[in-house]
């Protein structure tokens, strides 16, 4: 082979090294950016990444819920212990089990793929 | 030449284009999640096939709801199941095999801090924290009276034995041996890899689609957005945390949570959070638990022979781990 060939072949080596670490370091994806997810028993609610506030129909009334920033708090609800409500705001998921109804923030780029808690 | 050149080294960088995008182009991964066993359950698949995967997650869903109906003590889920098993208290009762397996598996790790007999304390304080009232010590001794592992004897026709007055509350294991079989049902549908998530009870199938350990993050006990850590999960294995900050009642400033000291009928006060990587999700469930109501450096030597790995979190804030759980930490996030 001649110099240009080793020169090209090293360049191509230099450029996709180049690219992979971009790659690990997650550069070509975008921005942090936060989707979030209603469900009650097994419907999905809400899925989106747009704030809002929601009122959920559930057997003993509704659930009032508020997407902001990133977070979700759960204002209201009729549930008898009101772990729910006690949460306050959370930035990852929220969950009111006697009425089946569960908040999930996800991080799209988030560094874990679960949470034991 | 020039000409040739140019072709050569366009066809080389074409070429390692296309490995590179083969290499780290990720498969797409198909989930869903139910209310099951009181707590909200995510079952994820990485497949090539949509049909396949969604099936796969059914199924594994499918068969948890099985597990869930039979261990449920509240709501009658039929022949052999755990709620007819302690309406036939003080007899002998031919239980499911799900079930079967579960108490067998709680009677082979013998005396220890993991009491599934406590139900009438459980539903002591229940009943007394819903009055923001705290049960009096006669009241938990008289509820004591009926607990204990030796209180419960299996034969090997199935059938189970409970003394008179005592019940059975597996609400601390059944939700991971129900990730263990719908682990099973995966493997049986030849998915390669998946995640089953069970309220915190994790269980990993395989690796993800880019090579990569599953990431798990352990959150911290006294800040609910935190993590104290994220840990690499080895294929196949299971993590599990049992903590004071999920289910509790404060009165005058006192936290009152759901994990009970089988020796007094009171909330254990060692800790606050104890996280079990284990083979089994089952394993992981029970030993958060036991660990849990253990003094934390006993409670790693214990773990250290039995081959587990644990974080413990103290009362007083201290974390605490067993020898190798830094090998499982991501080093980089």
């Amino acid at each position: 082979m001649k110099k240009g060939d080793w020169i090209l072949i090293i360049a191509v080596i230099l450029i996709s090294g180049v690219m992979f670490v971009i790659s690990l370091t997650g550069f070509l994806e975008s921005g942090e950016k936060t989707v979030y997810k209603v469900q009650q028993g097994n419907q999905i609610i809400y899925s989106s990444s747009e704030d809002k506030e929601l009122f959920v129909p559930v057997p003993d009334g509704e659930i009032h819920l508020l997407l902001k920033n990133g977070t979700v708090k759960i204002i209201s609800s009729p549930c008898s212990e009101q772990f729910c409500v006690r949460q306050g705001v959370s930035s990852r998921s929220i969950v009111c089990l006697p009425e089946q109804l569960s908040v999930v923030v996800k991080k799209v780029q988030e560094k874990t793929d679960a949470i034991s808690y | 030449m020039c000409f040739q050149n140019f072709n050569k080294t366009i066809g080389l960088f074409c070429a390692v284009i296309v490995l590179f995008i083969g290499g780290c182009g990720k498969l797409p991964d198909y989930s869903e999640t139910a209310f099951l066993m009181d707590t909200v359950v995510t079952v994820k698949a990485v497949c090539q096939n949509e049909t396949e995967a969604n099936k796969a997650v059914r199924s594994a869903l499918d068969r948890m709801k099985l597990v869930a109906d039979i261990s449920d003590r509240f709501n009658d889920g039929g022949e052999g199941s755990l709620y007819r098993l302690n309406k036939h208290s003080g007899q002998g009762y031919v239980v499911e095999k799900d079930l079967f397996n579960i108490i067998s598996y709680v009677k082979s790790q013998g005396k220890s801090q993991f009491d599934c007999t406590l139900a009438p304390v459980t539903d002591l304080w229940q009943k007394k924290l819903v009055l923001k009232q705290l049960p009096v010590s006669s009241e938990i001794n008289n509820a004591l009276r009926y607990c204990g592992q030796d209180k419960v004897k299996i034969t090997s026709d199935m059938k189970v034995v409970l003394n008179k007055g005592t019940t059975l509350d597996l609400g601390g294991i059944a939700k991971g041996y129900g990730v263990d079989v719908a682990y099973d049902v995966l493997m049986e549908q030849k998915v390669n890899s998946a995640l089953i998530n069970a309220g915190g009870n994790v269980r990993v199938l395989g690796k993800k689609s880019d090579g990569q350990n599953w990431r798990i993050g352990v959150q911290s006990p006294t800040d609910k957005d935190k993590l104290l850590t994220v840990i690499n999960l080895p294929e196949g294995k299971s993590v599990a945390t049992s903590g004071d900050y999920q289910r509790y009642t404060e009165i005058n400033g006192v936290r009152y949570h759901h994990l009970l000291n089988p020796s007094d009928g009171y909330p254990g006060r060692f800790n606050r959070s104890a996280t079990v990587v284990a083979a089994t999700a089952m394993e992981a469930d029970y030993y958060s638990t036991v660990f849990f109501l253990m003094k934390a450096d006993e409670a790693i030597k214990l773990a250290e022979k039995k081959c587990l790995d644990i974080l413990i979190v103290t009362a007083d804030g201290q974390q605490k781990c067993s020898c190798n759980w830094h090998k499982l930490k991501v080093q980089k996030l």
